[in-house]
């Protein structure tokens, strides 16, 4: 099980997740190719919230897509999240993933303005969520791993220390 | 806005954490280990060898007023009288470091009080010298013989009864405060008693903390566990044993006299009444130091407002 390591060196934040779950977002995200593509995060924080551990992805029930646009819908994600939660309640929410097909992984502005709606949404009981943005073609892909924290954006670089 | 019980309690105990007196805490070692290095060589084969006591040895120390203590084995044969003992090695002390101490004899133990430097900072440092019951005894059972100089609760003057191990002292308390919870309220007392000029020891918070823990149930949040500590004082101080974990022929309470006790009990009824009546008064009891204002560490945390199922709001991304 290979399991990928970030860390955000401005704020002291680390995340991991298992390959598997990359290849697997990846996966059903060039099935919508060339549209945009995404869905949510789960997982849980370490006991000392300096980490985020990604187990698991939810694909949406509900979105619309385009070349350059992905509208993630809530119907269905309650009843998702509520089974993952009776199953193991130290999982939630801990962001988004969306795809860039043929571009890269900086966030567009409607990126970095719906991270900010999510960070100060009062349903939204985490104060950094974490956004992934998987930039892809057809032979090759990036992951760009960003987090808010005071209404300011940071990306994780590839840890490499561990 | 109300006051948070809980999250000003816990500002408290980290606005008093030891860790942000790291300078001063570091001339506290260095002046320990020359007063240290100065006795052994002084008194040479006469005594064992001195260690560290106090809160500092036990982790329930507060940063708004500490000093270090330095316990003083001296042999059975050193000195004719535990007063003999007592005062050598105040005369000692005195003569070597007069130019840059206050040295003042004190209930069971010889204080230097550093003279502040540039930065502000004063060590204090008491030494505790103390006797093994039989020549050589020492070195299996750890006990000594203190010199109570003045009256001492119930303590007589002179009198030489204050048999103890300090060694055993301290690893009693370590060994029972594995939770953190226990060092928690002990903490919170002593801001309280340093802040309130309360009469207690703090071996005495110490050993009785520990007692409410046993006898009661102590959960809740961290209010709620101070409210019982306290009401279990309040309730059993005039009354309660506590066993000198070094001597259990010591009874520890016997440090206060009975008027303290009383003057314990109401000045606890008080509090509770006060902040019963406003939370605000939480604040006035247990004071946050300013000089280390707490700001609420969100470096290198991710923070969770509410635990629980949390559902995102439709999004759009580009």
């Amino acid at each position: 099980m290979s399991v990928l390591r970030y860390y955000c060196k401005d704020i002291d934040l680390r995340l991991q997740i298992e390959q598997m779950k990359i290849d697997f977002m990846l996966k059903e995200s060039r099935k919508h190719y060339p549209k945009e593509y995404g869905g949510i995060l789960i997982g849980r924080y370490s006991i000392d919230h300096n980490s985020a551990i990604i187990t698991d992805v939810i694909f949406p029930t509900k979105y619309q897509n385009t070349k350059t646009s992905f509208v993630r819908g809530s119907e269905s994600l309650e009843e998702k999240l509520t089974i993952e939660f009776n199953k193991d309640p130290s999982i939630f929410y801990l962001g988004e993933w969306h795809t860039h097909p043929n571009s890269g992984t900086n966030p567009s502005p409607i990126d970095k303005s719906t991270l900010v709606f999510l960070a100060d949404h009062p349903e939204v009981k985490i104060e950094n969520p974490i956004m992934l943005i998987i930039g892809f073609t057809k032979n090759s892909y990036e992951c760009g791993f960003y987090v808010i924290q005071d209404k300011s954006i940071y990306r994780y670089d590839e840890d490499f220390n561990i | 806005m109300a006051t948070d019980k809980d999250k000003h309690l816990e500002c408290v105990l980290l606005s008093h954490k030891m860790t942000h007196e790291e300078k001063l805490l570091k001339k506290h070692r260095n002046r320990r280990t020359d007063i240290r290095e100065f006795l052994q060589k002084h008194y040479s084969t006469n005594i064992h060898n001195p260690f560290d006591s106090g809160s500092y040895a036990k982790n329930t120390a507060v940063n708004k007023k500490f000093d270090f203590d330095l316990v003083v084995p001296f042999k059975r044969d050193a000195h004719n009288t535990l007063k003999d003992m007592y005062d050598d090695i105040y005369a000692v002390i005195s003569e070597e470091f007069q130019e840059e101490a206050d040295v003042r004899p004190q209930k069971v133990s010889v204080g230097l009080v550093f003279h502040q430097d540039d930065e502000g900072h004063q060590v204090n440092v008491d030494v505790v010298p103390g006797r093994e019951l039989n020549q050589g005894q020492y070195l299996d059972d750890r006990k000594l013989n203190l010199y109570v100089r003045n009256t001492f609760g119930v303590f007589e003057e002179g009198s030489d009864r204050l048999r103890t191990n300090v060694n055993a002292q301290i690893d009693n308390i370590r060994s029972r405060m594995e939770s953190g919870e226990i060092r928690k309220m002990i903490r919170l007392m002593k801001v309280w008693k340093i802040n309130h000029h309360q009469p207690l020891k703090s071996f005495l918070i110490e050993l009785i903390t520990i007692k409410a823990f046993e006898k009661e149930e102590v959960q809740g949040s961290v209010w709620e566990k101070l409210k019982m500590v306290l009401e279990f004082i309040e309730d059993q101080i005039r009354t309660i044993s506590l066993p000198d974990p070094g001597n259990s022929g010591n009874d520890v309470s016997d440090t206060l006299t009975s008027i303290e006790k009383s003057m314990i009990v109401q000045n606890i009824r008080n509090l509770l009444d006060r902040i019963d009546e406003d939370n605000e008064m939480i604040k006035f009891y247990f004071p946050i130091n300013e000089d280390f204002p707490c700001e609420e560490d969100t470096q290198g945390k991710y923070k969770i407002r509410e635990e629980g199922v949390i559902i995102p709001p439709p999004v759009r991304f580009g």
